[in-house]
């Protein structure tokens, strides 16, 4: 006859009394390692809710940067060459140049090997009064893209006016009534219209264009432009500094401003919807931090109201159980047996009670820590599954488990250590004359 | 077997100091039977758990086979207890939860004993409860639990058997055969210390002293 069979014959005994113990260890065990559930299933969560906005706002990202690349396409310049003795203001003010600089500098650039700079338009541009009309106009002499030599080729943002053909802005065409293949007079010379522009809504509307070696010709500036208009690709738009430094560098006698450009404004609104899309993250991240903090607290106060209830149960239920046995101390130590024996006899109970509860806790607190996750998310039930609750995390959940095995042991022989020291220390006799022996 | 020299116990209650033992020197020999009478607070219990090394006495000596068990350690007390005495109870104190060969058996888990079965059961039978092994404590009569007591104190063959009141709560058959097997093992070489106020002991005892007030009064051999 061993200690075990006496603990095994007693618990069999004291169904009810063990049954509490190893009840009142699950639950605080339960406790923890629901809380540990929620919160785990928390930042799995967190974690999907996160990605999601972040998918979400990548693709938001992507459409804007096809957005701003056709934005680009269609709007074209960004930077304008300009000879170094123009005077800005006046450019500001008119929108067009009245100094001149050489075509070949076009040339130059486009042999460069300047890679922010794609797509390079010379113009010679001129304010008149158009004398057939007596319209006031802005003449645009242009040539079409000048190829960069350096890069692959592109196809051309906008096409040649060919030499003897016109394009007329729209207030131009509406207020003469002039239409497509027409013939005009421009300076005593006849130009069939090419094209008639819609509606812009800015100088382009009182614009005509023409080639640019026929203007030369028609203004007496052969081998003039008054400016290149340099397109450049998305990527620069941020750095307009290196533009300008790259184009100064190779063309000294010129000067580089920035023209107003709405691929910049949609580049900057892009911008702004990333930051937004940022700050909505954030303010995610933030919510569900708080969020969790919350679950914390709440979780730290139930989890230590829990397990001290329960420590105190155990205890009471441990103190009843040495208290009803006291005459079997006495006994006991009447027959030999030693009182490490007797504190064994006890403790072993105490531990058993631990490992079985703490076993049955781990299983009831996964299951009520998944049910209490979609309770708590609100998500019509929806909840976490178990494996995605591992996923990952493996090894860290077993040193939970293994811990919670060892620990809870542990917990209720502490419970169970002060009464059955107590019961051990008395004096048999004394143990024995108060039974009534 | 058992000497007993001088012991002396006082205990304090509600501040008075009350003499349950002075002085009391009782030796019981191997193949003896001694029963100690008296009545109630005369000393009886306090003198039987003081000679037993259950409860050390304030002056004195007890020495058990040789052994003084209040000079000896925890371990080895508790051996002194396990391979040389046999203690039984007036209210019997079977464990509840153990059936009656485990409650014989349960004698074996002490300090120095060895599992028995055997031992077990031949004690069993020879106190006419074979039938009886697998019931439990509540299912006996007050006879067949003081004999499944008087079994489970003979397990380890002791030398030594102190009983406190043994037949206290039996019918006159009952306590017949108790005495009559308490008789027996001193007749075979073992010594008994009986402690008890009914005076059907004194017919099975070879000497009986008389206690009064903590000390013996009177002693005769039969």
């Amino acid at each position: 006859m061993n200690i075990r069979r006496l603990v095994f014959k007693e618990i069999a005994y004291r169904k009810v009394n063990f049954a509490l113990s190893v009840v009142c260890v699950a639950v605080a065990v339960a406790s923890v390692v629901g809380a540990m559930v929620v919160l785990k299933g928390h930042d799995v969560r967190t974690g999907e809710i996160l990605a999601a906005k972040g998918a979400e706002t990548e693709k938001q990202m992507k459409a804007l940067d096809g957005d701003v690349a056709r934005s680009m396409l269609k709007l074209g310049f960004n930077v304008v060459v300009l000879p170094k003795d123009q005077n800005l203001g006046d450019w500001y003010a008119d929108d067009f140049g009245a100094k001149y600089m050489p075509e070949e500098y076009v040339e130059r650039l486009a042999n460069s090997k300047i890679m922010t700079v794609r797509h390079l338009l010379p113009s010679l541009q001129q304010k008149l009064v158009w004398p057939e009309t007596k319209r006031t106009i802005i003449l645009i002499g242009t040539r079409g893209e000048v190829p960069n030599i350096h890069k692959s080729a592109k196809k051309p943002l906008i096409e040649p006016v060919a030499w003897g053909t016109i394009v007329v802005g729209y207030e131009l065409h509406q207020s003469l009534e002039l239409k497509a293949d027409e013939t005009v007079t421009l300076l005593g010379r006849e130009f069939t219209i090419a094209k008639c522009h819609g509606e812009r809504g800015n100088k382009d509307d009182i614009t005509l264009w023409i080639h640019l070696g026929q203007a030369q010709e028609m203004l007496d500036k052969e081998g003039k432009i008054s400016a290149i208009l340099a397109l450049e690709c998305a990527c620069a738009w941020a750095d307009i500094a290196k533009v300008r430094q790259e184009i100064c560098g190779l063309l000294p006698e010129t000067q580089v401003v920035e023209k107003g450009s709405q691929a910049i404004a949609r580049a900057e609104t892009r911008k702004r919807v990333a930051e937004e899309a940022t700050a909505a993250m954030e303010r995610e991240k933030q919510f569900r931090g708080n969020l969790k903090r919350g679950r914390e607290n709440f979780a730290s106060v139930l989890v230590c109201v829990v397990i001290a209830a329960c420590a105190f149960i155990v205890g009471a239920l441990a103190y009843g159980n040495v208290r009803s046995r006291r005459w079997e101390v006495g006994v006991l130590r009447s027959m030999g047996y030693r009182s490490k024996q007797i504190l064994g006899l006890f403790l072993s109970k105490a531990a058993l009670t631990g490992v079985l509860g703490g076993l049955g806790g781990i299983v009831i607190g996964i299951a009520s820590g998944v049910a209490g996750f979609g309770y708590l998310e609100g998500n019509g039930g929806e909840t976490i599954g178990v494996s995605e609750l591992f996923a990952g995390s493996y090894e860290s959940w077993m040193i939970l488990f293994v811990s919670i095995i060892v620990i809870t042991p542990v917990f209720s022989a502490v419970a169970s250590w002060i009464p059955s020291v107590a019961a051990v220390r008395q004096d048999p006799a004394d143990i024995l004359c108060t039974e009534g022996v | 077997m058992l000497e007993v020299t001088n012991i002396s116990k006082r205990f304090v209650k509600d501040g008075i100091i009350i003499h349950a033992l002075c002085g009391v020197d009782i030796t019981v020999g191997s193949g003896e039977f001694v029963v100690v009478s008296g009545a109630s607070g005369s000393g009886k219990t306090t003198l039987l758990l003081g000679a037993s090394g259950l409860m050390r006495p304030d002056g004195g000596e007890v020495v058990i086979d040789g052994q003084r068990p209040y000079e000896l350690a925890d371990n080895a007390r508790s051996g002194l207890l396990a391979s040389k005495t046999g203690f039984v109870f007036q209210q019997f104190h079977l464990i509840p939860y153990l059936n009656v060969i485990d409650n014989v058996l349960v004698r074996s888990g002490a300090a120095g004993s060895r599992f028995r079965r055997g031992r077990g059961e031949e004690l069993i039978g020879k106190f006419g409860l074979s039938e009886r092994v697998k019931h439990y404590p509540a299912q006996l009569s007050t006879g067949e639990k003081q004999r499944v007591a008087l079994a489970r104190a003979l397990y380890n063959e002791p030398k030594l058997i102190l009983a406190d009141e043994p037949t206290g709560n039996l019918d006159d058959e009952n306590s017949r055969i108790v005495l009559g097997y308490l008789s027996e093992f001193a007749e075979n070489g073992g010594a008994v210390l009986v402690v008890s106020h009914d005076s059907k002991v004194s017919e099975f005892a070879g000497r009986c002293i008389e206690l009064e007030c903590g000390k013996i009064v009177g002693e005769k051999v039969v």
